[in-house]
């Protein structure tokens, strides 16, 4: 059947890979909710990788507690890089958390305990913890038609998702929130917010420091679910590609990096049987979208012409129901 | 003394933007800074928000002093302030603007949030409601929703002195908010700074309009290259031939 092919592991690993760079574009998003355009994801996501692939291969930790150990890592990192970093704004701190990812990068070839430019293989997967756990619970065939590997696989990919909806919902809540309004207020404006009680260094750093702890996150859990990580997965291309899933997307609201990152997922493997064709393709949509489209996908304005028509339907229905005012 | 200015001096380079400056201004008082063009009347009010720090004397709120502290502590300390050129969190919302403005009075932090604890429920409803108050305070209600960039002129002026109320503040500091309104928007001014006035709010104001100086301050100083060359009631320094000979010297400033 085609809904059982769906289900194949390959394109569950697709879709886990699109809740991973989801993850990274909130991670992205963070720090420019507060005004800051930080390029330092990649250099993020490898630490958490490194720190959860060390701590399951050498200390056989359970994967459970090296991935919140891997976020931890690098919103430490995080604190570190921003109390110098924070001084700068604008592209000299874009060029900054650049430099600091090639730094980590270059460390993290040069150093034994990570293997060098060999990469780590055979990092637990959670497919087979998930795969142990069930076999531990005394399932061994078939349930529902599935079977054991596409089981696990499956609740690999509902794990990222659940951990996905909960980053999703801190942010969205945050946003609209004492805390969120602060960021936004830096952002517009960081000597007003100064002038209204608004501490500007500690809010960019609280954003900074979750940008690195989400980054750490996907990077942690992007270490068990592909098994092998190596310095060249975390270079500068994948900080641009960070960078293009929310600019595509959408800069103004969490939506539109997730969009993005979404989208930028999936598409290269529509566009698979082109092969090698397919970046220029890729690419070409790209700059087009620049052009016709520079705030991204999604926007405010986008946003409130779909919530204005919500609200007319729900005046309509209040003016049926006359009771009070809507809000 | 609410807010006092010891010998306060401001030196650019070889410019003294402010020089020696004493001043004092005590609760619910509405004091008039005025001066010609260039005669450091916002560079005080930098000094005394903490953007800027005094290259000499002291500046004392409630008899502490406010040196080396930053803006948003010497805001939670009350001091607010509006700008002479506009500067609202421009795609925030009326009421977000007036919202944000009330950080340093608020607790609750992201995880009350996140788990939407009681606290933070009851802290957001205060929250909304005063920013409401605010709003329809200075007369703003039906833009509550409107991004404060895409407000009238004048709304903006008036959504920034909201934004400042936000804050609690035991003075205000106002740079030259009458700035280009129109008479009926200059006479609902007054009356809302003369309502703030009222609730015990202390009004430092830096204003060019005349008529309005001399209608609602209770005292006036006046600034000339950074100096205190005048200062008492609105009627006195009218007529002090020195204040006279200081706007005279500069054409472009019209004193009525
Ligand atoms: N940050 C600064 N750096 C250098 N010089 C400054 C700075 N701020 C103000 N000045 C100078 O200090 C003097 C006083 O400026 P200030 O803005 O305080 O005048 P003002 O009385 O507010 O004038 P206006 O009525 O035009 O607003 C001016 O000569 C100005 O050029
Ligand atoms: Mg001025």
């Amino acid at each position: 059947m085609s809904g059982m092919d769906l289900l194949n592991v390959y394109h569950l690993q697709i879709i886990t890979f699109m809740a991973v760079n989801s993850i990274l574009a909130l991670s992205f998003y963070l720090p420019l909710s507060a005004g800051q355009l930080s390029l330092g994801c990649a250099g993020f996501m490898s630490i958490g990788a490194y720190t959860a692939a060390i701590l399951s291969l050498h200390y056989g930790l359970p994967v459970f507690t090296t991935i919140p150990a891997g976020a931890a890592a690098a919103a430490l990192a995080g604190v570190l890089l921003g109390f110098p970093a924070l001084r700068l704004t604008g592209v000299y701190l874009a060029i900054a958390t650049l430099g600091f990812g090639e730094v980590v990068r270059v460390l993290f070839l040069n150093l034994k305990i990570t293997n060098g430019a060999l990469g780590m293989p055979e990092i637990p997967n959670l497919n087979d913890y998930f795969s142990a756990l069930y076999r531990s619970w005394g399932l061994q065939g078939d349930l529902a038609g599935l079977d054991l590997p596409r089981l696990a696989a499956l609740t690999t990919v509902v794990f990222c998702y659940f951990v996905l909806a909960a980053c999703v919902a801190f942010v969205l809540r945050q946003e609209n929130s004492r805390t969120g309004r602060a960021m936004a207020a830096v952002k517009a404006d960081e000597v007003a917010s100064g002038v209204m009680g608004i501490g500007a260094t500690y809010i960019k750093m609280l954003a900074f420091v979750q940008g690195a702890f989400l980054a750490g996150l996907a990077g942690a859990i992007s270490a068990h679910v592909t098994n092998f990580i190596a310095p060249g997965d975390f270079n500068y291309h994948r900080a641009v590609n960070i960078l293009l899933f929310v600019v595509l997307g959408g800069s103004e609201l969490v939506w539109g990096g997730l969009l993005g990152a979404a989208v930028l997922s999936v598409l290269p493997e529509f566009l698979r049987f082109m092969q090698d064709f397919r970046w220029i393709i890729f690419g070409a949509l790209l700059a087009a979208m620049m052009v016709f489209r520079p705030q991204g996908l999604l926007d405010r304005q986008l946003l409130c012409r779909f919530s204005l028509r919500k609200k007319r339907a729900m005046d309509g229905m209040d003016a049926r129901a006359s009771s009070g005012e809507v809000d | 003394m609410l807010l006092q200015l010891k010998g306060v001096s401001k030196r650019f380079g070889g410019v003294a933007a402010v020089d020696n400056l004493n001043l004092e201004v005590a609760r619910g008082e509405i004091v008039g800074l005025i001066g010609p063009n260039g005669a450091g009347k916002t560079t005080v009010f930098n000094l005394i928000s903490g953007l800027l720090s005094p290259s000499g004397g002291d500046i004392l709120l409630n008899n502490t002093s406010l040196a080396g502290k930053k803006p948003h502590r010497i805001t939670a300390l009350g001091v607010a302030r509006t700008f002479q050129n506009i500067r609202l969190f421009n795609h925030l919302t009326a009421l977000e603007n007036i919202m944000a403005g009330q950080y340093c009075r608020t607790r609750t932090g992201a995880w009350q949030a996140f788990f939407r604890t009681g606290a933070f429920r009851k802290e957001e409803r205060e929250v909304r409601e005063r920013a409401g108050e605010l709003l329809a305070m200075v007369g703003l209600a039906p833009y509550r929703d409107i991004a404060a960039a895409a407000l009238p002129y004048g709304c903006q002026r008036r959504l920034e002195i909201a934004r400042a109320l936000a804050t609690r503040p035991g003075i205000i500091l106002l740079d030259e908010p009458a700035a280009g309104l129109n008479e009926a928007e200059s006479e609902s001014l007054q009356e809302m700074i003369r309502r703030i006035r009222e609730t015990g709010i202390a009004v430092l104001i830096i204003e060019h309009d005349m008529n309005l100086v001399m209608s609602l301050c209770d005292r006036v100083a006046v600034l000339n290259f950074g100096q205190k060359i005048a200062e008492g009631t609105p009627n006195r320094v009218r007529d002090d031939p020195e204040v006279i000979r200081a706007y005279l010297g500069r054409e472009e400033t019209g004193l009525a």
